[in-house]
């Protein structure tokens, strides 16, 4: 059915669209209902119109838009998911609700659809809808339930609230659920009571091993106001393990949050001190001099790389790795090592003009610190140290503050002292002249590590086939990133903790004029090389014509032949080559 | 409701003219000795800390009262609107910190254009005002006299690109009628400055630069009017009143200093840790005795007594001692040792063109711009960080020649000197544009030596928080307007006979000196912005600083009303380093065929030279890709801060070679600074000739109409510079027989009527047949050049909504791209309508993004209305 075809069935719904929006903030709404009334609006250009309609819409013409994305004759199915994530971002954005009886949604919670079905879950939650209670318990529970899905029904729950969501969320917690069930159930939890979650917490965290990361849980406890407090009380009061109480702590630190309250307790249980003064403007010096006297730079790249430190996640060298902090490449060209020790130790004190932060307390109680991406009169949304970006609804803001650092401030906590010394003297070399000076050989410096190796794969150089359904086709989520020493070459050792037969890895070059390059590595032997599913001979690789546009290079490494300890990959340009590319650098 | 507000106003006025014509007792101002006398409000009073007239006749008029006057005036403040930066109320110049006897309030003139629908709420306020500021005890011990000031009328200048003045001066009429009314009810002082100023104004001799603010003859006349209105007739001096101005404007000078510091952010700004708190409080305690010795002078020259030709500052107090943090040995390169640090792709060459050896004057060079003889301009800022309390700033713009064509400097000529911090520098009018923060003057030689001897201060209130961040990237559009950029913690408001522009937190300006317009041309959260340039068709880049983000301007220079921001956009590239500072299209036939078109972007930390992208269509925008560099030096003191072609198709950089370069990780004060160096390269192809320069400088019309056919862009930029300098009726006239002789069939026809297009918005001479012509080219680029200008003459042609409807509707997205853009500028239903037609076509994150901000502004103006 073409969509003209059924804009005429619905021509007098429309119509009456029109007579119920208001005058002033319906400028564009009245309009864009116009022209899809008119025909002038394909089916394929609905689902634009309909998302801007739904970004300013009243109520009463959401109600309008989710009829017709449920009733029989109302939109083309193919633009129906479109019309309820519309719907779905009116609600985050400003909590704006279509009035009217919404028990629709539950026969979306059925839906075969994976994507309605998720968005049905969520729009569940968001309006509150009641009636979907029992199909959400379902999904939350049952053993089958995808884990993005599950994740979206708990959150559903916690929204809806009341004590069957309780109930249902509390069951989620019993030491018979997987540790990363319970954990997200106690996250759920904590909108709805605090101080019962942090009851629950306390008992998951007693019995927990380091399996299984708590991020989820902490996330939840440190977006609540009172949060912190309430989890610390309850964990003063409960035996941790110190690596349990280091796997807290790490979370808490590298999402930039150092509530004293939460930190203390766990510093205690993972054995950590926490209660060093602030040092004097003559200690910063002092601790400066030391740096560049003692500081071991070397030592320092590999505490930069130390999983615990989560470095990586927001910092890049070289252009890779996270993006969330500045590139520090040249940061030591200049900054002096005062200001390093400064920066590290009370990153609030310098912060470059796009990292300044906010925190944001909505009238929910909940706290949330990010970067703000961008705002308007209806919400604002923030990025996150996580990485992850939030949409705060204006109306929700209850307070707000600019100011600070997403850099945790406890950093140095795990340190030792000439750790601390060799990190910063590390960093104050970065972009100097000498072994950390700037460097532009087209190094592969952001790795993609294939995070299980397939048997097949193992086994032996895998066919074209092979390669195209278990490497070239396979999620991105099966690809771990990876980042090479400033110098260029990668460690093996550090891609994986259990000895792994062989390893697969990944390198991308985006082209941009046309035309030959060449691999290079720094060992030949027990290495073989695809560009794009092109399997290259054994040995030093040939240089290969690449079209423009980004092309993937697959390394096969066999570490029981491969006679070094890193691997280096270049990319050059032969001389007669006239090829303009870069390796693609990044998170 | 719009009636019947009209109506009340009517009556307003009405009353008010009646009571001024009455007798009534008046509140007369009563000077003491040693009273301080402060002066707040806009623009009127900002500027007369530059022509201190009042204070001279004041000074003379009451030698033995020994009166201290410090001028608070700041661009475009309002009653109830007066944005500062952060922290600025902890710099010490409150009200309370001042503990003022008298008060002069300037207001009115910004506040008048809310019209008469805004009097109602603007006699409340300044009620409110009225009354706390003379009842509030500043001193702590008595109020202040508070003596109102009216606002003065726009002056006719009879141009014809400028308004004559008439609807503001109707307003102002009704504004300034409230304030006397007001001032009456609470028994302060009014001078009513208006009526006589209007006999002033009215004739030969022009009193002000743009119809609104006065020049020095201006305010010579309205301190004889000041003057009689609070004291009556004129006394006997004593003295030289040019002896006792100079002297006054040495005092304004220093508190100026005081009061506009540049780099307040660490003075007392969210910056002041961990160095500002350490050398500022004696700076700036040092500072406010010399303005305090400065007073004692005054009341020397006013007395008719002789003072010492050098001002004695010796007991003024001493600077802390500031040692560096600078942690690695600092060396520098001679310019020999340095060129054998650049790295170039095969072919190229870079020389040497000029630097501090052979000239001493280059240091640290900033911008620099090519007139039409040729000659390579540069602003160097020798005074970085910024003025040492004592030591005069000697910043300059220098003139370089090649006069033997070796691609070398052989001759330097001194254009002006004496300034401080001339961030941004651009050519044109017969002068130069130069920043110097807040404001931004204009520079002129009218005897033909080649130094400036006529300094005009243009505009007033660029805020100067972080001097990095002030006004930058200077570029002349196609269409004859002056773009400049500001960066973040700044909020500026600048004054114009339009009504005052605001922006907080960075932005790019837009400034037409024939109109004497300032738009926000983008307001956007950037960092710093230190890059804007142009290709062939008119599209314009944004390039921020310290983040290395780079922007298409088209899609986020729509219309927002103050202090809304354009929220996040995507770049068109994706960032490789930081900080840059400076972008240029290659357009020159000296370099290879494969370079041109490319985008070029300056970084100076870590990757220190220039970058190198290859631009590509991405639908209603444009996207770049990185290809190998133009240059890169492993010299850490190499910073490249601005390039331009030159006349001779060679690319220029202008390296401000300094080890030192950040605010933040170093005290401003750091004895590392280095204020000594300068170079200025020069980058060029050997497989192709030069380029030779195009002959600009006093060439016939015609002469100078062929060269718009010209291959380079910056050759044509030159021309359209030289042709804003001739007379439009001319220029018009000529361009009518060029544009008849163009061949049609030439590939470039489309091209070169879009460049008369632009020539006639340079001149501002509106022709709708031309510009209906354009909108409607086979070639899409001109149709979407067409609509920017179409844009910027919505106010001076025939039913342009008709004609954004049909660009709304073209095929091309770029061109409704455009029209989206320029509907921002409307504040109907109507627009509003014509804009949501877009959606009928296929959208790209672009047209989605340009579209959401139209939309936005535009809901918020009808909502309004409504």
């Amino acid at each position: 059915m073409s969509f003209r075809h059924s804009s005429m069935l619905t021509t007098a719904s429309f119509a009456l669209l029109l007579m119920v929006s208001s005058v002033s903030a319906q400028g564009s709404v009245d309009t864009m209902v116009k022209m899809i009334d008119s025909g002038r609006i394909t089916e394929q250009r609905l689902p634009q119109v309909l998302d801007m309609i739904c970004k300013r819409a009243n109520d009463e013409n959401l109600a309008f838009v989710f009829q017709m994305a449920v009733k029989p004759d109302g939109f083309p199915a193919a633009v129906r998911p479109d019309a309820l994530k519309a719907l779905h971002d009116a609600a985050i954005s400003r909590n704006a609700i279509p009035t009217g009886d919404l028990s629709a949604i539950g026969e979306l919670l059925k839906s075969d659809d994976r994507n309605t079905q998720t968005l049905a879950v969520e729009l569940a939650g968001l309006w509150k809808v009641e009636g979907a209670l029992d199909a959400l318990a379902k999904l939350a529970t049952e053993k089958k339930t995808g884990a993005k899905l599950k994740k979206a029904a708990v959150n559903s729950l916690a929204k809806i609230g009341g004590p069957k969501a309780v109930e249902t969320l509390e069951k989620l917690t019993q030491p018979s659920q997987p540790l990363a069930i319970r954990y997200l159930g106690a996250s759920a939890l904590v909108d709805v009571d605090v101080d019962n979650a942090a009851k629950i917490a306390g008992q998951i965290l007693t019995g927990a091993d380091t399996s299984t990361d708590p991020a989820v849980m902490i996330d939840a406890f440190l977006a609540q106001q009172s949060g912190p407090t309430k989890l610390g009380a309850v964990l003063a009061e409960t035996e941790l393990t110190p690596d349990v109480a280091k796997m807290c702590l790490r979370q808490m630190f590298a999402v930039g949050r150092s509530d004293p309250e939460l930190v203390s307790v766990l510093s205690k249980a993972a054995g950590i001190d926490d209660d060093a003064p602030a040092l004097t403007p003559d200690e910063i010096k002092a601790v400066a001099a030391e740096v560049l006297q003692k500081g071991d730079a070397q030592r320092g790249e590999a505490l930069f790389r130390r999983a615990d430190l989560n470095c990586f996640k927001c910092h890049s060298l070289s252009g890779a790795g996270g993006q969330i902090g500045p590139d520090l490449s040249a940061v030591g060209g200049s900054s002096p090592a005062d200001y390093v020790v400064t920066s590290i130790l009370y990153p609030e004190q310098a912060v470059k003009e796009a990292y300044t932060t906010r925190t944001i307390l909505t009238i929910d109680g909940k706290v949330y610190t990010g970067i703000v991406a961008e705002e308007d009169d209806d919400r604002v949304i923030m990025k996150q140290a996580s990485g992850q970006a939030v949409v705060i609804p204006v109306d929700d803001i209850e307070d707000e503050k600019e100011g600070g650092s997403l850099m945790p401030k406890g950093l140095a906590k795990f340190l030792t002292h000439d750790e601390f010394l060799d990190l910063s003297r590390f960093i104050s070399e970065l972009g100097k002249p000498g072994e950390y000076k700037i460097r532009t050989d087209p190094t592969v410096q952001r790795w993609r590590v294939l995070t299980e190796t397939p048997a097949e794969l193992a086994a032996s150089v895998p066919t074209i086939g092979e390669l195209e359904e278990l490497i070239i086709q396979s999620p991105e989520d099966a690809w771990t990133a990876a980042y090479a020493m400033t110098a260029g070459a990668l460690p093996l050792a550090e891609l994986t903790a259990d000895e792994r037969p062989v390893l697969y890895l990944m390198a991308e070059v985006e082209v941009v004029v046309g035309g030959k390059v060449q691999v290079g590595l720094n060992e030949t032997t027990g290495v073989r090389v695809w560009v794009g599913d092109d399997l290259l001979p054994e040995g030093k690789p040939e240089a290969v014509e690449l079209e423009p546009g980004k092309h993937a290079i697959y390394f096969r490494v066999d570490p029981a032949i491969f006679p070094a300890k890193t691997l280096r990959a270049t990319v050059d340009r032969p001389a007669d080559s006239h090829a303009e590319y870069t390796v693609v650098s990044g998170a | 409701m719009k009636m019947a507000s009209k109506l009340f106003a009517l009556t307003l006025f009405a009353a008010a003219i009646s009571l001024a014509g009455a007798v009534r007792a008046e509140t007369k101002l009563e000077l003491k000795k040693g009273d301080k006398i402060v002066y707040i409000g806009n623009t009127l009073a900002e500027r007369m800390q530059y022509y201190p007239r009042f204070e001279t006749l004041l000074q003379a008029r009451f030698p033995e009262l020994e009166l201290q006057v410090r001028n608070l005036g700041w661009s475009a403040d309002e009653i109830e609107l007066r944005p500062r930066s952060k922290d600025f109320q902890d710099h010490g110049h409150n009200l309370t910190d001042h503990k003022p006897d008298v008060i002069l309030a300037f207001f009115g003139f910004n506040e008048s254009f809310a019209g008469p629908g805004g009097l109602p709420k603007f006699e409340k306020e300044f009620t409110d005002f009225v009354k706390t500021t003379s009842t509030t005890k500043y001193n702590g011990e008595s109020a202040p006299q508070l003596v109102i000031v009216s606002p003065i009328p726009n002056e006719n200048l009879h141009s014809r690109t400028l308004p004559d003045g008439q609807a503001n001066n109707k307003n102002i009429e009704l504004y300034a009628a409230a304030m006397k009314k007001i001032a009456a009810a609470n028994n302060v002082a009014f001078v009513d400055v208006y009526a006589p100023m209007k006999e002033k104004l009215a004739a030969d001799t022009d009193l002000t630069i743009n119809s609104v603010h006065l020049n020095d003859d201006g305010y010579k006349a309205l301190a004889e009017v000041l003057d009689a209105g609070l004291f009556g007739a004129a006394p006997e001096y004593k003295c030289d009143l040019e002896k006792l101005h100079a002297e006054v404007l040495e005092k304004d000078l220093q508190f100026y200093y005081d009061h506009r510091a540049v780099n307040g952010f660490y003075i007392y700004g969210g910056r002041k840790n961990p160095f500002g708190v350490v050398n500022f409080p004696a700076e700036f305690e040092k500072l406010r005795k010399m303005t305090a010795a400065r007073d004692q002078r005054i009341w020397a020259v006013a007395a008719g007594k002789e003072v010492p030709a050098t001002i004695d500052d010796s007991s003024t107090g001493e600077f802390t001692k500031i040692e560096s943090n600078v942690d690695r040995p600092i060396s520098f390169d001679t310019p020999e040792e340095a060129l054998k640090s650049f790295k170039l792709p095969e072919g190229y060459e870079i020389n040497l063109f000029a630097s501090e050896q052979d000239f001493p004057e280059l240091r640290n060079p900033v911008q620099f711009a090519f007139d039409a003889k040729g000659r390579l301009w540069v602003a160097t800022m020798e005074s970085y960080p910024m003025y040492l309390p004592g030591t005069p700033v000697d910043d300059k713009i220098l003139i370089f020649e090649d006069t033997n064509g070796d691609g070398k400097a052989d001759k330097k000529t001194v254009f002006a000197d004496g300034l401080h911090l001339p961030t941004g520098l651009e050519l044109g009018d017969g002068g130069a544009y130069v920043a110097a923060q807040p404001n931004l003057i204009f520079l002129k030689d009218t005897d033909g030596d080649d130094k400036a001897d006529v300094k005009t201060y243009l505009l007033h209130g660029f805020d100067s928080a972080d001097s990095h961040h002030s006004l930058s990237a200077f570029t002349w559009g196609p269409g004859g307007a002056l773009y400049f950029q500001e960066g973040t913690f700044h909020h500026t408001q600048i004054e114009t006979p339009y009504g005052p522009t605001r922006v907080k937190n960075a932005g790019v300006f837009r400034y037409e000196p024939l109109t004497a317009k300032v738009d926000i041309f983008v307001s956007y959260s950037f960092a710093n912005p230190w890059g804007h340039t142009f290709d062939d068709w008119g599209q314009d880049f944004v390039a921020d600083a310290s983040g290395g983000a780079n922007y298409f301007a088209a899609a986020f220079s729509g219309d927002v009303d103050y202090p809304e921001k354009h929220p996040g956009m995507k770049q068109f590239l994706k960032k490789q380093w930081r900080p840059t500072s400076g972008c240029e299209f290659v357009s020159s036939r000296n370099f290879p065929e494969s370079a041109q078109g490319n985008y070029l972007l300056n970084n100076c930390i870590g990757f220190q030279g220039v970058l190198q992208y290859k631009m590509k269509e991405d639908g209603s925008g444009m996207a770049a890709d990185p290809v190998e560099p133009l240059l890169q030096s492993s010299d850490l003191n190499f910073r490249p801060v601005d390039l331009q072609f030159g006349p001779d198709g060679a690319l220029y950089i202008v390296d401000w070679y300094n080890p030192l370069v950040g605010h933040m990780q170093h005290s401003v004060r750091d004895p590392k600074r280095d204020n000594t160096h300068g170079r200025i390269w020069r980058i060029t192809y050997t497989g192709n000739d030069l380029v030779k320069p195009a002959k600009i400088a006093g060439e016939s019309i015609p002469d100078l109409l062929e060269l718009l056919k010209s291959y380079e862009y910056r050759t044509r930029y030159r021309v359209r510079r030289e042709l804003r300098e001739r007379d439009a009726q001319q220029v018009d006239a000529e361009l009518a027989k060029w544009i008849a002789g163009l061949d049609a069939n030439d590939e470039l026809y489309e091209h070169n009527l879009l460049e008369a297009l632009w020539v006639k918005q340079n001149l501002d001479m509106v022709d709708q047949d031309l510009l209906v012509k354009m909108l409607r080219a086979a070639d899409p680029r001109a149709r979407a050049a067409a609509t920017r200008v179409l844009c910027y003459w919505r106010d001076q042609v025939e039913e342009p909504l008709a004609l954004l409807q049909s660009q709304v509707n073209d095929e091309n997205p770029r061109v409704r791209l455009e029209a989206v853009r320029a509907l921002s500028f409307f504040d109907t239903q109507e627009a509003l309508d014509i804009a949501l037609e877009s959606l009928a076509y296929d959208q790209d994150y672009y047209l989605e993004y340009t579209l959401g901000e139209t939309i936005k502004t535009l809901e918020r103006r009808v909502g309004a209305k409504n």
